[in-house]
């Protein structure tokens, strides 16, 4: 996507098309970099088994190797039933599932309910820049997200 | 299964909201002013919104505070139109709020710079999800508030049902008024909290609806409105489960089918007894 931005802005201003190449040759060394990093961070949770809100971060949770075992409203926007919900709690205690992940504008009352009665914790990610005052660009979104993972797994084994 | 324990939280803030709601109902019903529920849920919206604007976290105490204080204000807006305006309808006055609150919380929504995808949760509750401290928080609010009503039952009858005999009588109108919709309003934001409107508005107004085709009396009738709110209830989470369907809608629904039943009962033992009568 980097590359279609800086070939544009190269067709549309030929003069610069260098400077246009320089910069996204840097904004991809840096992205290779900050990927590595953040796989690295991500291995030891490979394979962990994580449940969402909805089915809202299947390219994230293959990226990463997480394994995404439930949800928690499987059909967007309509309130789960309770059989629904009892399923989850129960697979989640069976398979020791302890992670939540929840997007910030879903209301947190059913997660935390599944969370206390499962002993899990809710992991609130943001899925854009900007959901913080901190979270400015791309690298700092995955770094904010990873740290929240990171820690959610470590503290809930 | 472990089923049952999972439904008792639920079932006993079903029992809670049909305490406070039937009753309620019947004033709301009386005075005729059907949708003063979702107005005033909309204006404790806007307050929050309003909160979230000047930097508040949107769960926190100041922002509570800041949406009972609108609350309030709403109030005051109906207790004065009643007193002030004879020939406009009170309920055109509510649809005109409820339209204000809702206009007015996207402008301050669209002024907001961070998340405000919250709001749209405020009004739309998951009664599955309801926490022990909550129905235990409720439970004494609504305890309060129920037993403030009982003490001063006279006065909150009277100008409901009569309020030329309440006014001839001295009683301040303004004031009593006032202290309904306030009241009234507290209840409806927390309970909507809880369940969301659909159910809510379900709690005041069918009970009291369903009670009125059966008896005259206030007794008899609140006597019939909580028996239906706790039987409907629980016939409602029982189909839930049976038929694995998100349990607030289920009980909305099972509320609409009960009625019909019970106004066929009525319309049967009406003409029974028109019959007797004719044959006496």
């Amino acid at each position: 996507m980097a590359k279609g931005i800086a070939n544009k802005l190269a067709e549309l201003d030929p003069a610069d098309a260098a400077y246009f190449q320089q910069r996204f040759q840097d904004f991809d060394k840096r992205l290779t970099a900050a990927e590595q990093n953040w796989d690295a961070q991500m291995k030891a949770y490979r394979g962990r088994k994580v449940v969402t809100y909805h089915k809202s971060w299947p390219n994230y949770a293959k990226h990463f190797g997480l394994d995404v075992v439930g949800y928690i409203e499987p059909r967007p926007g309509i309130p789960p039933t309770p059989g629904h919900t009892i399923e989850l709690i129960q697979q989640m205690k069976r398979d020791n599932v302890k992670v939540i992940m929840v997007e910030p504008y879903f209301d947190l009352k059913t997660p935390n309910n599944i969370a206390s009665a499962t002993g899990g914790r809710v992991v609130v990610m943001l899925p854009s820049v900007g959901g913080e005052k901190d979270v400015t660009d791309y690298f700092k979104l995955f770094d904010y997200d990873i740290a929240l993972l990171k820690k959610a797994f470590d503290e809930t084994k | 299964m472990e089923i049952l324990p999972f439904l008792v939280l639920p079932f006993l803030a079903s029992l809670i909201l049909t305490g406070i709601h039937a009753y309620l109902g019947v004033h709301v019903v009386e005075r005729g002013v059907i949708f003063v529920d979702l107005a005033l849920a909309q204006i404790a919206a806007l307050g929050a919104t309003i909160a979230i604007l000047v930097g508040m976290d949107p769960h926190g105490t100041g922002a509570y505070w800041i949406s009972l204080v609108f609350t309030f204000m709403g109030a005051l807006i109906f207790s004065f139109v009643r007193s002030a305006t004879q020939r406009i309808p009170l309920e055109a006055i509510i649809g005109i709020t409820y339209a204000v609150a809702s206009a007015a919380a996207i402008l301050a929504m669209s002024k907001a710079t961070g998340e405000t995808e919250h709001l749209k949760d405020m009004l739309v509750g998951n009664i599955l999800a309801v926490s022990r401290g909550e129905v235990i928080k409720t439970a004494i609010l609504y305890g309060i508030i129920g037993s403030f009503h009982y003490v001063f039952r006279k006065k909150f009858l009277l100008i409901s049902i009569d309020p030329k005999a309440a006014e001839a009588q001295g009683i301040s109108i303004r004031l009593w008024d006032f202290l309904f919709y306030a009241s009234f309003g507290f209840v409806v934001t927390s309970s909507v909290a809880i369940a969301g409107v659909l159910l809510v508005f379900c709690y005041l107004i069918v009970p009291s609806v369903g009670a009125m085709l059966f008896a005259d009396r206030i007794g008899s009738r609140l006597a019939i409105g909580w028996t239906m709110g706790t039987l409907v209830s629980a016939l409602g989470i029982f189909l839930s489960v049976q038929m694995d369907l998100p349990t607030g809608a289920a009980i909305v629904c099972t509320f609409g089918g009960v009625l019909v039943l019970m106004a066929i009962v009525h319309r049967l033992t009406f003409k029974y007894r028109t019959k007797i009568s004719a044959a006496a």
